[in-house]
């Protein structure tokens, strides 16, 4: 696991969220998602890179603030996709995918 | 006065009044109510008893489609049965009760809507729509949200409230007994109950009505006089009545540009509960709990987000609702598990989020091929049955899609909630809930070429005619038309006192 991809998952932690699915306590649906993402964005990058992408510089404790706006950003711009109904941003899907 | 049953009066009995009231629903009885203790003699004619009668209920079985706009086509013939109750109180019997004005939107007219616009509007009606609060014994509206708590979604959504009515058959029996019958005790005041207009007959050289044909289902007839005369029979009803009146025009009554009966509309709402799969439904991440939406007497939860006037333009929709119910339970499954726990992360609302089951309406712009028609069978009574040809047009798909997007990205923007709308159109019609509302058959307008009534609900074409009910509704909006039509009646009432050919 490279530095980066280490940082978002210190920084997903940190959001509540864990690779593990240990908060949802099924994985299942956050990799069936990240999938998702990946199939409507072929063009999305590898886990590590998508960590780079999201957490540019490493974590700080800005980050969480940062990646919120950067989801309302999303919202409002139309960066959305559709999984199974559920309108979901660009961002959190690069996240879901991050941690698949 | 009285309430008479005609199948007990002498056969030939002849009923005159300066005015009569063709139906004993919702508008039947707040025009009774209104127009008790004044000096003019009213007669109210109910096709139905005091109960529920198959036989009568019977009168209106009929035929039904309803073509979705991919051109699917439903057989809807219970829905003519189902969504009507022939009886004194009309559908107030089985009425749920929900109040909810217009918009002031809902009366002007959209580029983007063909056939929009009333010819009054929502000001005009504020003060019966007070009045109207009062018969249904709800609290009146104040602007706004009506001082209720709201959910702040983005501009294109507003909270809107919304109120139960006690008075109705399913809730305060006793209240809604004096509701539909309590006017009779009134000394200028009849009900007729099984009471069957059968034709309305019209003076050709006049252009007005020369009286109304009764029929019983014991065999007796009967004939009714007024000065003036309002059809109040329901939107399916005063259609089938004005075209099965055509005894001096072929047409039949009030339908020289052929526009009874069309643009009917509807209210369709789009639910999904299932256990494995997702649900129609919403995360609310600020905050879920609706106990604070409850109206006060009944807990029912009744938080609506409709679209704002400036959504629909910015989205060039027609009406749109949702409402988040609370009586409804979900299975969560893993997508549904992860973003939720996603999105409790990322909008760092207090409290854990809430997932709610939700149902959504469009509004269903007004089209004239979705339409009321005679049948070729008749009734027991000889009346031709009803048809109904009813159409959804693409645009209401659209108004259904381009909100709940703007509702999903709204939502995630303002970091307040997430949105599942789990379905495509080739599965909307079986997700599809018909509302029973009757809207459009006999429209307003304020010229005769593209309307039945005038602005004052008075037949275009027939000087001593009136319609009451929400078959005037040029659009149909997507609140429930109880309110609105109890408003139109209140301001109907006022409008006869004062009219000089109905005053003796």
């Amino acid at each position: 696991m490279s530095v980066r991809r280490r940082d978002i998952m210190l920084a997903l932690a940190a959001l509540g969220l864990t690779p593990t699915g240990a908060v949802a306590g099924d994985p299942a649906g956050e990799r069936a998602i990240g999938q998702a993402y990946r199939a409507v964005r072929p063009a999305t990058a590898s886990a590590d890179r998508l960590a780079a992408e999201l957490l540019p510089g490493g974590w700080t404790p800005a980050n969480a603030a940062r990646l919120r706006a950067r989801v309302a950003a999303d919202y409002r711009a139309g960066r959305t996709f559709v999984f199974r109904g559920w309108r979901l941003s660009d961002t959190e899907g690069a996240l879901f995918a991050a941690l698949g | 006065m009285a309430l008479i049953d005609a199948r007990d009066a002498p056969d030939g009995s002849e009923i005159e009044a300066d005015i009569v009231i063709i139906g004993g629903g919702v508008a039947g009885a707040v025009l009774g109510r209104e127009l008790a203790g004044s000096t003019l003699r009213v007669a109210i004619l109910e096709g139905g008893g005091r109960t529920a009668d198959p036989a009568s209920q019977e009168l209106y079985k009929g035929a039904g489609v309803l073509t979705s706009p991919d051109g699917s086509e439903r057989r809807i013939d219970a829905f003519l049965t189902d969504s009507r109750a022939r009886m004194l109180g009309g559908t107030g019997n089985i009425w749920g009760g929900r109040c909810i004005p217009l918009t002031p939107a809902d009366f002007r007219r959209n580029p983007w809507t063909p056939n929009s616009g009333w010819p009054l509007s929502r000001r005009t009606l504020d003060p019966f729509y007070a009045r109207a609060c009062d018969h249904l014994s709800v609290p009146r509206f104040a602007a706004g949200s009506a001082g209720l708590p709201t959910y702040e979604v983005s501009s294109d959504f507003w909270s809107q409230p919304g109120y139960w009515s006690p008075c109705t058959g399913n809730r305060d029996r006793g209240l809604f007994d004096t509701f539909r019958a309590g006017h009779a005790e009134a000394v200028n005041i009849d009900i007729w109950i099984n009471a069957n207009v059968r034709e309305i007959v019209l003076d050709a050289a006049s252009d007005t009505i020369d009286h109304l044909e009764i029929a019983c289902l014991n065999g007796r007839r009967h004939t009714a006089r007024a000065r003036a005369y309002v059809l109040a029979t329901g939107g399916i009803e005063n259609a089938r009545l004005l075209l099965a009146s055509n005894r001096v025009r072929s047409e039949g009554l009030a339908n020289r540009q052929g526009l009874v009966g069309r643009y009917f509309q509807g209210h369709v709402a789009y639910i999904a509960r299932a256990k494995a799969d997702e649900t129609t439904s919403m995360l609310m991440t600020a905050g879920g709990d609706l106990t604070p939406y409850d109206f006060p007497t009944d807990r029912r939860a009744h938080l609506t987000l409709a679209t704002t006037e400036k959504g629909r333009k910015r989205l060039r929709t027609g009406g749109f609702d949702v409402n988040i119910y609370r009586r409804y339970k979900i299975d969560p499954t893993p997508a549904a598990s992860a973003v939720t726990d996603m999105a409790r992360r990322l909008d760092g609302g207090a409290g854990d989020p809430v997932h709610h089951v939700i149902g959504v309406q469009a509004e269903q712009p007004p089209v004239p091929e979705s339409r009321v028609v005679l049948g070729r069978d008749a009734d027991a009574l000889g009346m031709p049955r009803v048809e109904l040809q009813w159409r959804l047009p693409a645009s209401h798909w659209d108004t259904l899609e381009r909100s709940v997007d703007a509702l999903g990205h709204g939502l995630g923007a303002s970091g307040r909630g997430r949105l599942c709308w789990p379905f495509e159109r080739a599965r909307y019609s079986e997700i599809s809930v018909l509302a029973r509302h009757h809207i459009g058959t006999t429209r307003m307008s304020r010229d005769p070429e593209h309307g039945v009534v005038d602005a004052d609900c008075r037949a275009h074409d027939v000087a001593n005619l009136y319609v009451a009910g929400s078959s005037v509704f040029p659009t149909s909006g997507i609140a429930n038309p109880t309110l609105t039509l109890v408003a139109l009646a209140i301001r109907l009432a006022d409008h006869l006192k004062r009219d000089r050919r109905v005053r003796r």
